[in-house]
Order: C-alpha cells, then sequence, then structure tokens
C-alpha cells in the first residue's frame, strides 16, 4: 500500500502536501514538548489542563486559611476534604476562565505598571525599598525565572483591571437605596393572643401505655451509645516522685534557683540587633547569618559600639535606627528563646547569638528591674511539680519507652508491662464513643485509641498514648457495651415531658384556630380572646429587631397584609395568634448623610461583588469544563 | 537498480528540471505566508497598544471625574475605533455608571446596548443587558425595562434578573405577578446572603399572609 502511495503522489504536489503537513508539526509539537504536562489532569477548561499539583497547592492554601481561623490547627472534623477539595477546584477553574477571558480581550498591561506593581510589594522589600537582590532570591527559593513571574503578575493585573471596570461600575439608584431603607426601617403594630404550652401543662396527664407506645415508636432516639471499659497503665512523673521522695530542703532549694520562673519575672530594657532570616531559610543561609551575628558580636566586645552597629546592620528596621533599642520587656512580650536568652542575661551582658524564627539576635541587657517573687507557700505545688519534672523527666521517657516496648511484644496482656516496671494495672470507667466530658474519655486520643480496631476487634494493647503533663499509657479492653436503647425506666420521664408538651402545644394550636375562626365570623377581639383563655398583647409600631414580644410573632408579623391574621407556632411549641393593624415605612429622610452613605456602600459593596461573581458564572455557562471526578 | 554514479547525476538533474520551480514556488509561498503571518501580529499588538492607550485617556477623564463630557467622549474614542477590544466594554461600562450618577439615564442606556449590540460575549451582554434594563426603569421606561430582562439567561444572572422584573412588576402595581419572581429569584443558586436577605424583605412586604 505504502508503494501504491509513493508511486501515486509524485511530483512537486507530493513535496507541497508534505511541506503543509510539516509546519503545524514545527509549531505545536515543539511547543507541548518543551512545556509537557505535570502530573495526572483532573480538570479541562476550555482546553487548560488543570494538574493535579495545582490543586493540591490550592487546596493547601485553603485549609492553612481554615486553620487560620481556628487559631492554627484544624481538627479532623472541622472540614469536609471532598468538598473543600472541590471547593479549590472551583477557584481554579474561575481563575482559569478569567485568564481566558482576559487573554482573548486584546488587554494590555504596559512594563512600568508591571515594574511599578512587583516593586511596591512588601516581600520584596528591604526596610521599606524594593531590594532586587531580595526579589531574585525569593523567587529562585520558588523555582522561577523573573520573565516567569513577571508574566503571571501581567496575568493577573490584566484580571484585575476587568474586575475594576465591572465593580466600580455598579450603581445603586437613590430609589433603591430610598427602597431598601423603607423596609428595613419599617414599623408594624399588631395585636395577639397567645397560649404558651408551659401555661397549659397543668391540663395535660399522659398515661403509661401512652408513654410505652411513644418509647417502642422511638426507640433510635433513646440510645445508650456503644462504650467500652479499659484496663490500662498510667506512668505520671508523680507515680515515680513518690519513689524519689523529694524532701522540704530540696524544695526550698529548687525555689531558690529558678525564682525567676515564678511570679512576674521583672523587666529587662534591652537593644538587640536582628540578622533576618525568611521562612525555611536553607541551611547556607542560616550558617552565614550566625557567621555574622558571631562577627559583630567580636566586634562589639573589641569596643565598637553596639548602637551604631545595630543602626547599620539590624535587619529589625524600627528598632535599628534607635540604636537596636527595644524598651522595657516582660515575659511574654517576647518569643520563646528571645525571652530565654534575655531573662539569664544580667545589666550589662551581651547575649551570644539566639535563633527564633526570625533570624539570629544579639541581644544586650540596657537595665534590670527585679520582679517581686511570690510567697514560697503559695507556689509550692508548682515548685514540686517542676522539680519531680526535672529529677525524674529522664527516667520517666525512658520507662515511657519500656512501656510501649513490653506492651508492643506481649500484646495479649498488660501484667508484663506492668510487673517490668511496678506500675499497677487499673481499669476505667465507661468510654463511650463520642467521649465524655470528664474522666480518661475526657481525652480524644484515649477514645480513639479503645475504639482502634487493634483494641476493639483484635484485643490487642493499644499504642503509648501520651496525654498533658507528661502522663503516658498503654490501654486494652476490659468491657464492651454495644448501643442499646436506654431501659424504659431511664427515659420514661423525658418522653413524658416531650408527650405533654407536645399534648399542651396540640391544645394551644387549637384555640389559636377557634380564635382565628371566631374573629372570621365577625366576633369582637377582646371577648374572642378571653372566650379561648388566650394571654393577649398588642405592639405599637415595633421595628424588625423588637424583642419585647415573642419572636415568632414579631417575625410572622413583618410577613402579613394588613388587616390580615395567622396563627403561628411558638418557640416552646405553645401558639399564637396575631392580628396585623398597621405598616409605617421607614423614612429614608431621618438617616442623615452619613448614615445613608453607609447603607450605600453596603449595597454597593454586595451589589458589584454579585454582579462580578454573576459574570463568571456565566462564562462558566459558556465554558467547555471537563472535571475528572475520579482524579479529585 | 544497477545505476552507475554518472546516471544518478543524470537522474537528479532530470528531476531538478522537472520539480525545481515547484520547490522554489512552494518555499516562496510558505515565507511569504510566514512573514505576512508575523505582520497580522505585530499590526494586531499596534492596535492593541493604542486601545491600552485610549483606554488609559479615558480612565484619567473619568478618574478628574469634573467633565461628563470629556468621560462621555474619551469613552467613545475607544468604542468606535477599538470596538474588538475588551477596552471597548470596559468603556462603556463605566461610561454608563458615571452617566447613571448624573441622572442621564438615557445616554446610560445607550452606552449599555453598545455593549449589548457589539461585545459578542454573552457574559458581558447578560450584565450590560440587566444594567440597561435599570437605567431604562429609571428614566420611566418600564415597559422596555421588563421586557429586556423576561428573556432566558444563564444561570449567574437569572437570581439577579428575576429580582429587578419583581421590583418592575412592584412598581407597575402588578404585585402578585412581583411575588412570582421574587419567589423564582430565592430560587437561584448562586445569590449572595446580602441579595437574598433583600428579596426576602420585599417578599414579606407583599405577602398577604397565605
Amino acid at each position: 500500500m505504502l508503494q501504491s502511495i509513493r508511486d501515486g503522489v509524485k511530483g512537486w504536489i507530493a513535496y507541497v502536501i508534505v511541506g503543509f503537513i510539516a509546519v503545524p508539526f514545527l509549531f505545536i509539537g515543539g511547543y507541548s514538548y518543551f512545556t509537557g504536562s505535570g502530573g495526572a489532569v483532573v480538570a479541562e477548561v476550555d482546553g487548560v489542563d488543570i494538574d493535579r499539583q495545582r490543586l493540591d497547592q490550592v487546596y493547601r492554601q485553603q485549609r492553612d486559611r481554615l486553620a487560620e481561623m481556628f487559631g492554627g490547627s484544624l481538627p479532623d472534623d472541622m472540614y469536609d476534604e471532598a468538598a473543600l477539595r472541590r471547593e479549590s477546584l472551583d477557584r481554579i477553574i474561575n481563575q482559569t476562565l478569567l485568564y481566558g477571558f482576559v487573554g482573548d480581550k486584546g488587554l494590555r498591561v504596559s512594563d512600568q505598571e508591571l515594574a511599578h506593581h512587583i516593586r511596591n510589594q512588601e516581600a520584596f522589600q528591604v526596610d521599606g525599598r524594593f531590594s532586587r537582590e531580595r526579589y531574585e532570591m525569593l523567587l529562585q527559593r520558588n523555582r522561577m525565572t523573573t520573565d516567569q513571574y513577571e508574566a503571571l503578575v501581567r496575568r493577573d493585573l490584566l484580571v484585575d483591571q476587568l474586575q475594576e471596570a465591572v465593580m466600580l461600575s455598579t450603581v445603586v439608584s437613590e430609589a433603591q437605596l430610598d427602597r431598601y431603607i423603607s423596609l428595613i426601617d419599617q414599623r408594624r403594630s399588631f395585636a395577639y393572643a397567645k397560649w404558651p404550652a408551659s401555661a397549659l401543662l397543668e391540663e395535660v396527664e399522659v398515661t403509661d401505655a401512652e408513654v410505652e407506645t411513644r418509647y417502642e415508636a422511638h426507640l433510635t432516639e433513646y440510645m445508650r451509645p456503644e462504650a467500652v471499659r479499659v484496663a490500662y497503665v498510667e506512668l505520671t512523673p508523680e507515680a515515680l516522685g513518690e519513689r524519689a521522695r523529694i524532701t522540704e530542703d530540696e524544695l526550698r532549694a529548687y525555689y531558690r534557683e529558678t525564682r525567676g520562673r515564678y511570679g512576674d519575672g521583672g523587666r529587662r530594657e534591652a537593644r538587640h540587633i536582628l540578622i533576618q532570616l525568611g521562612e525555611d531559610p536553607a541551611e547556607g543561609e542560616v550558617e552565614q547569618a550566625r557567621a555574622l551575628a558571631l562577627d559583630l558580636r567580636q566586634r562589639i566586645e573589641q569596643g565598637e559600639s553596639f548602637e551604631e552597629l545595630a543602626d547599620a546592620h539590624s535587619d529589625d528596621a524600627g528598632s535599628a535606627r534607635r540604636g537596636g533599642m527595644l524598651g522595657w520587656l516582660e515575659r511574654g512580650d517576647t518569643v520563646e528563646p528571645f525571652e530565654e536568652a534575655l531573662f539569664s542575661l544580667d545589666e550589662g551582658e551581651l547575649s551570644d547569638p539566639v535563633r527564633s524564627p526570625f533570624g539570629y539576635h544579639l541581644i544586650f541587657v540596657e537595665g534590670v528591674e527585679a520582679g517581686d517573687a511570690p510567697d514560697f507557700e503559695e507556689v509550692r505545688d508548682e515548685v514540686r511539680r517542676d522539680l519531680l519534672r526535672a529529677e525524674v523527666g529522664a527516667e520517666l521517657f525512658e520507662m515511657a519507652d519500656e512501656l510501649a516496648n513490653i506492651a508492643f511484644e506481649q500484646p495479649a496482656g498488660l501484667e508484663p508491662a506492668a510487673d517490668a516496671l511496678g506500675l499497677e494495672i487499673r481499669t476505667s470507667d465507661w468510654i463511650p464513643r463520642d467521649g465524655a466530658e470528664e474522666g480518661l474519655a475526657g481525652y480524644p486520643q484515649v477514645v480513639e485509641a479503645a475504639f482502634h480496631e487493634d483494641v476493639l476487634e483484635h484485643a490487642y494493647n493499644s499504642d503509648l498514648i501520651e496525654l498533658a503533663d507528661d502522663r503516658f499509657l498503654v490501654l486494652r479492653l476490659h468491657e464492651h457495651r454495644p448501643a442499646a436503647p436506654e431501659p424504659l425506666e431511664a427515659v420514661a420521664d423525658e418522653i413524658r415531658e416531650t408527650l405533654r408538651r407536645q399534648a399542651a402545644g396540640e391544645i394551644a394550636r387549637q384555640r389559636a384556630e377557634a380564635l382565628a375562626e371566631a374573629l372570621e365570623e365577625g366576633a369582637d377581639w377582646d371577648e374572642a380572646v378571653a372566650g379561648q383563655g388566650g394571654d393577649a398583647g398588642s405592639a405599637e409600631l415595633v421595628g424588625r429587631g423588637d424583642s419585647r414580644h415573642p419572636p415568632a410573632v414579631v417575625e410572622r408579623a413583618f410577613t402579613l397584609g394588613e388587616g390580615a391574621g395567622a396563627v403561628v407556632t411558638l418557640n416552646d411549641a405553645g401558639a399564637a395568634y396575631v392580628r396585623l393593624d398597621a405598616i409605617e415605612p421607614g423614612d429614608p429622610d431621618a438617616l442623615d448623610a452619613d448614615e445613608r452613605r453607609e447603607l450605600r456602600q453596603q449595597l454597593l459593596a454586595a451589589g458589584a461583588r454579585a454582579e462580578f461573581d454573576g459574570l463568571i458564572e456565566a462564562m462558566r455557562a459558556e465554558a467547555n469544563i471537563r472535571i475528572r471526578e475520579d482524579r479529585l | 537498480m544497477d545505476q552507475t554514479d554518472e546516471e544518478q547525476i543524470q537522474a537528479l538533474r532530470d528531476w531538478w528540471r522537472n520539480n525545481g520551480r515547484a520547490i522554489v514556488f512552494g518555499v516562496g509561498l510558505a515565507v511569504a505566508g510566514l512573514s505576512g503571518w508575523w505582520g497580522y501580529g505585530q499590526w494586531q499588538e499596534g492596535q492593541a497598544r493604542d486601545a491600552t492607550v485610549a483606554y488609559g485617556q479615558f480612565l484619567q477623564a473619568e478618574r478628574s471625574g469634573t467633565d461628563l463630557h470629556e468621560v462621555a467622549r474619551t469613552a467613545r474614542q475607544v468604542m468606535d475605533e477599538h470596538s474588538g477590544s475588551g477596552y471597548a466594554a470596559m468603556a462603556a461600562l463605566r461610561l454608563a455608571a458615571r452617566q447613571m450618577e448624573h441622572g442621564e439615564h438615557i445616554a446610560a442606556a445607550e452606552a449599555l446596548g453598545w455593549v449589548v449590540e457589539n461585545s459578542g460575549d454573552t457574559a458581558l451582554v447578560e450584565l450590560a443587558r440587566l444594567r440597561q434594563a435599570r437605567a431604562l426603569a429609571a428614566a420611566g421606561r418600564e415597559d422596555e425595562a421588563l421586557a429586556l430582562v423576561s428573556v432566558p439567561v444563564s444561570p449567574g444572572f437569572a437570581g439577579a434578573y428575576a429580582d429587578l422584573r419583581g421590583d418592575l412588576l412592584y412598581n407597575m402595581g402588578r404585585s402578585s405577578a412581583a411575588v412570582e419572581a421574587y419567589r423564582e429569584a430565592l430560587q437561584a443558586d448562586r445569590l449572595s446572603s446580602q441579595a437574598r436577605r433583600f428579596i426576602e424583605l420585599k417578599l414579606g412586604n407583599l405577602d398577604e399572609g397565605a
């Protein structure tokens, strides 16, 4: 067949055809060859691939941001990994759409604009000014060339242009603002009659048979959770301390040595020189910084002025200008290693280079003010605990290791470990699967270990568990109780209460409805309310946030038409009937210029955001998006 | 297949005599094509640069903010001379906002209408049409406005369109139709909490307790 092609296609036509075929390959083939595709593709947006690596990166950023809101560490049950990954992917897709959109629109960012933007980023500045070296160093650390980085920034600036054009062209008209004010500041007058369930409880009788029926019908609501009791051996500093026998004299001596630690510890007036290190510095950088700090320390010792060297070399711009002066510092003002060093120095002393999260410090103490040392008796327990830890610390950790080893090597019982270490085997109270407030069940790590399949199903010893305050324990299953309905006697009172409340609520509703009917037939309000034994009330022109009347009544009153009435359920399961008498719109003129401006700003901000989000959403509807669910 | 060198050279010569012209022609064509392509790129880049400069002049006029005529003139320049550029639609959107702020609702509606006609981009068209309807409503042409927001729209703007429809119907005194529109707006999945609350307020005010 090839032969026939060769024979058939001859002459110049063949060359032209081959030529045409070759040219696109030259560009397309070569292009994708050089850029490559990193990792698995998780989604495709209008032909642009989104790879897994990028998704992972954004997901981590999102999770860290979430963690920050929870003060650093993110509890496992506080977020749904799949949902967060999905949200991260959405973000990337939106961004990709915007990049594609601005790319097609012929938007441009001038070189000056780009340079201006980069120079103003704080990350690239040293002492408030752009530093070329820092810029290049940071990019290098992120494995990026300046060209690559500038292309990324350029793209973001293009999106900014579009976003600004859309969001700054949102308008909130005077009419819209007036209508908003007239609604939120609206006041209404209404009359109501209420029958709280608590007032009707007396009228209700609940029989034992009814209680039993409900118990049978709602067994799942009255379940006692699965629980275990565990046998455990525990290792604590106190247990060792009994053997160590600390005498009163030792305790007092230890207190005298370390008295600075108790009470407020006084103040130090200090100067410092900082040799800054970025986050995650390379080893070479750390060495370099330390060497520089040592060099400066030597020069100071040889008589050069600390102030002048601080001014010239410290990376802490604020204090450098004042000769490194930080002023008076107390414990808790600074980070741990800095504080440790500072409070171990006396007046006129200079520290060795101290490593902190910020870099290396040289600290010089200008002045010392002694603190109030507390009375020995006041801190006796604290002193005892610290001394214990100091005395038995090493031994404790050795024993903990041994405990872990023996319990692991002989997993069928705790006796070997207890015998070897001279510890007692104890038995815990019931530990429910979702933990409890007190006792061992109050430690999540204990609950987790107790319900681990090795412990629960295979009846092995658990791993070594570390609790706060240097307490260690190993546990094993002692007794297991599956989830089961509570016995009727234990929950009968609770059920009776529920049933009474329900029945009282039902009576309340009937009376409210009877009132509604009577009014419909033209009865007089006061007479009809009294006839049904309702507790009457009325509100004269109150706002939406009113709290003097039952919230359910107020809420309903604000959705009724004038003259209309309705039955509502109260929060305690009782009922009420509410009749709307008058509506007074909020008065836009009652607001002064500032209040009006502020409201307009709120509406404007929300509207602008909504319109820009709408624009992205509309782009999504147009785009060709394929998500590889199996690869997320 | 047994050819001498002499014969091979002769064959090559013959081949060149037959095909040489074609090859020279083909290569020439390729070079012309590539340089044309490159030239077009250069021209396009030049156009983009000009559009950027024109948009920059508009932004400057907008920022100084006193003379609406100057703002309109510079915006018009971008729209007329660079209608293919994204800057044209961006200038038109911004111009319309400034005109709305000065009470020139009809002019604003026209600027937004330009985007609807010329941008050729569904997302921008839907946004511009929503704003155009608001401008017409402000100018008292509520029937036209209602027609603009009574067309099918992508999910991104479905809530906003229905909300505006509710406002227009309410102003026309057609309460029950307004209630329906507001209910539809609340159905939209992508609604900010603020927008939702505002719509609920409007709806609560119309509900007869049914």
